[in-house]
């Protein structure tokens, strides 16, 4: 009796010590828990519709938007399942069933509606409203259905909603707006844990995300500011993916053991824009000649070691929606630059300046150097103006920004974004073209995909021909991950999708 | 007595309210906080709400003078970034500040004066040459690139040390050792000059004809006649140390005050500037009455009224 009693219970025993130790074993051998990213700067306030793409980057990582993009920046169903355009003005959405919020409770129309009439109100400022000001309303048709109306026709509304995280309705009005921001909570694939200001972001895997549960338990997003000690904490094993790698450090990257460096084409077009209003930039040739002195290639390789991507000819980047593959590189010829110049009355030069900020886009203060010493071979004295972002913004709000400027603009995936900047409603820019302006209003008055490339290609030509800038580089995000991560790669609109990323054992 | 830190007080007011008025002109004259602020594809109600809120449409000193009435009111106004009061995020960022502060400030005083006295003992001989070489050595290395190599080598090479950020004892370490860097060599120099000056006095001669032994004579003789130019010296640096640690700060990830004010300066965030310059300003006040208080306690020739 003794006996037939004490073996299940020894039995039993053994059992509990092989779970435990297989669940140890587990946790040890096959992954590591936490996922710790190095980032430049963490935005001040967890305000979602707080200005910056650092603000952006953490909301996405515990709230989704109805349309999710992915690394390359191509747009696909996220909350909302599917959509139809039922007319040129109304837009209705499918939303996706079965998705719960953080607290359990189940994502609905209302919560779209709330949010992007919160977004919408007259006296709002979230950051990201300009993606989306076209929408006149929000009606719920049933708890899975959405329809938008739209002030005009809005091609670029699916683009725009992918930037636009949707709240909790119920969460945001029991604890305020202040509550939300002091814990933000949403559908995403991680949990908000704890927020120390200027040090460090920390989320908890989200085990029910509609995608499936993130690979890593714990996420953790510091904030390094400095960019050498950033590449530090990679090669000590501290972080395991660090953003924003200057060029300088990354031959200390490529040499580091357990270290690699993934880079991919932004979406951001670095051009140097001519001030077409006055001399010598008034004359078509001036223009062309200068494009045609700048060895670009050269650049990319020595500045760039290589990242990112010839501009070909017009301001988009290949991976943008309206890109011209028809439009080529201007080709590096000298001796055409000198022609045209003397053309123009310029055969003995002339003197003139670029203005740039410091940091604000890879190597931009070194670039402008190379450009300005390559102008001298075809006897253009260009000085380098190197000012601060403030008196930049000032610069650009009264409309004066000397004869060259440096400027990167963010098409994120549609011609539309970019070729607002030379367009006179943007306030922005000194050049103007009759047709390009009408294209512009056309492609941006239809939801006819076939008629806006049209437009848009026909507007790349446009801006070949009448050269309105020096077309520079596809600017490329630089990260450095370490070996044991798998499943990541970089973002071209520099948001971090990491529910599927994997960290192997030391 | 009461009377003098009474006085010292009452020029604190006029100090703040200057530089109150420097920087926020300069800020508002230098560049639009709506440009900096607002997303390039914000609407025009957006940039015209922020306009009003912010009072830009008025004169700089009108904008001033309504942003002073607030403050004596006690309060700094909302920060743009932190969409909050500006005095709370200052001082919670404050600790972090002080934390590193007071740490290097210890190091380098304590290391400075053992090496200044050293140095000064075995004037002309190796261990003086060699203190006041690494000295000045240290003097001219910027904080910024003896951070790096610091970091390269006890968190790359030797592994010893975390590279940046907070948590345990240890992620403080190479931070105060790189503020402290900043400061020792002037410390080790002049505490140097000051043993030297008073190690010839009659009554260090006095002291030594007595009998008493080395120890007595430097501890009890020369360090407390020698020790009033380190203490102003140090209620000086006060101000130097918190401009230092901005650098320090930011190659280390330190979440303080100096990175926050450094930041709020791009953004022209105004509140937060002159928040955490009233904040440290009040710090540098506090340092050198603290510092007056010690040296008429060391010197009682000193007579603070």
């Amino acid at each position: 009796m003794n006996q037939s009693q004490a073996t299940p219970r020894a039995w039993s025993l053994m059992r509990h010590a092989a779970t435990a130790a297989t669940a140890v074993l587990a946790a040890f051998a096959a992954h590591a828990q936490t996922l710790t990213v190095g980032v430049q700067g963490l935005p001040d306030n967890l305000d979602t519709g707080f200005s910056s793409f650092a603000a952006l980057n953490l909301a996405v990582q515990t709230m989704d938007p109805l349309v999710l993009r992915d690394d390359a920046g191509n747009t696909l169903p996220g909350l909302a399942e599917s959509w139809k355009a039922m007319d040129a003005l109304t837009w209705r959405f499918k939303l996706r069933s079965g998705v719960k919020f953080h607290d359990g409770r189940p994502f609905t129309a209302e919560d779209v509606k709330f949010t992007l009439d919160y977004i919408l109100a007259p006296n709002s400022t979230y950051g990201t409203k300009g993606r989306i000001s076209q929408i006149a309303s929000t009606t719920v048709i049933d708890s899975l259905t959405v329809e938008l109306k739209t002030k005009a026709p809005f091609p670029t509304l699916i683009n725009g909603l992918s930037d636009i995280p949707i709240e909790p309705k119920h969460y945001v009005t029991a604890v305020g707006r202040a509550g939300m921001i002091k814990q933000p909570m949403g559908t995403g694939p991680f949990k908000f844990v704890r927020w120390v200001p200027a040090d460090r972001y920390e989320l908890a895997a989200n085990p029910d995300y509609w995608r499936g549960a993130p690979k890593v338990k714990q996420l953790i997003l510091r904030q390094i500011p400095e960019a050498s000690t950033r590449a530090a904490s990679l090669i000590a094993g501290e972080t395991q993916i660090i953003e924003e790698v200057p060029i300088d450090l990354l031959p200390q990257l490529e040499k580091s053991k357990g270290v690699k460096i993934e880079s991919v084409e932004s979406t951001v077009g670095l051009i140097l824009t001519f001030d077409t209003r006055k001399p010598p930039f008034n004359d078509v040739r001036v223009r062309r000649a200068l494009n045609l002195a700048v060895n670009k290639k050269l650049i990319l390789d020595q500045m760039l070691r290589g990242n990112g991507t010839l501009l070909q000819g017009q301001i988009l980047t290949s991976n943008t929606f309206g890109y011209n593959p028809n439009v080529k590189a201007f080709s590096y010829d000298p001796k055409q630059a000198k022609a045209l110049l003397a053309e123009a009355g310029h055969a003995s030069g002339f003197a003139t300046s670029i203005t740039t900020r410091s940091g604000k886009y890879l190597s931009d203060v070194e670039i402008s150097n190379a450009i300005s010493g390559m102008l001298q071979d075809v006897g253009v004295k260009a000085g380098v103006n190197v000012v601060e972002q403030g008196v930049y913004s000032k610069m650009a709000k009264a409309m004066d920004m000397g004869p060259m400027h440096l400027v990167g603009w963010y098409s994120l995936g549609d011609a539309d974004f970019a070729a607002v900047w030379f367009t006179q409603a943007s306030g922005r820019s000194f050049w103007k073209n009759e047709e390009f302006e009408k294209l512009f209003e056309a492609a941006r008055s239809t939801v006819d995909e076939a008629a806006r490339l049209k437009a848009y290609h026909r507007m790349m030509e446009i801006m070949y021909a009448e050269v309105p800038a020096i077309f520079l580089y596809g600017l490329p995000s630089i990260y450095g991950v370490s070996t044991r991560l798998k499943n990541f790669s970089p973002p071209s609109d520099k948001l971090l999708r990491l529910h599927r990323a994997e960290l192997a054992a030391k | 007595m009461i009377r003098h830190i009474l006085s010292r007080l009452l020029t604190v007011p006029i100090t703040l309210l200057l530089v109150a008025l420097v920087a926020f002109v300069i800020l508002r004259l230098t560049g639009d906080p709506v440009e900096i602020y607002l997303d390039i594809n914000a609407t025009e109600e957006q940039r015209q709400l922020l306009t009003a809120k912010l009072h830009l449409d008025e004169p700089v000193l009108v904008q001033f003078g309504l942003f002073l009435g607030e403050v004596l009111r006690g309060d700094f106004g909302e920060s743009l970034q932190f969409g909050g009061p500006a005095m709370p995020v200052v001082l919670e960022r404050l600790g972090a500040t002080l934390q590193l502060v007071a740490a290097a400030l210890t190091l380098a005083v304590v290391l400075g004066v053992i090496g200044g006295i050293v140095a000064a003992l075995r004037k002309d001989r190796f261990a003086d040459f060699a203190i006041s070489g690494l000295a000045v050595a240290g003097q001219s290395m910027p904080s910024f690139w003896l951070g790096i190599l610091l970091i390269q080598l006890f968190a790359l090479h030797l592994k010893w040390l975390p590279t940046s950020g907070t948590g345990g004892l240890e992620h403080l370490v190479l931070p105060t050792v790189t503020l402290a860097t900043f400061l020792l060599p002037n410390f080790i120099l002049i505490t140097r000059t000051a043993v030297l000056e008073t190690i010839n006095e009659l009554y260090v001669t006095t002291a030594r004809a007595k009998g008493a032994g080395e120890a007595v004579v430097v501890l009890r003789h020369v360090l407390p006649n020698a020790i009033n130019p380190v203490l102003s010296f140090l209620g000086l640096q006060t101000g130097r140390l918190m401009g230092g640690s901005i650098i320090t700060e930011a190659i280390f990830a330190w979440p303080g005050v100096g990175s926050l004010m450094v930041k709020s300066i791009f953004q022209r965030d105004v509140p937060i500037v002159i928040a955490a310059i009233f904040v440290v300003a009040v710090a540098i006040v506090i340092a050198n009455l603290i510092v007056d208080l010690l040296q008429s306690a060391v010197d009682p020739r000193i007579r603070l009224d």
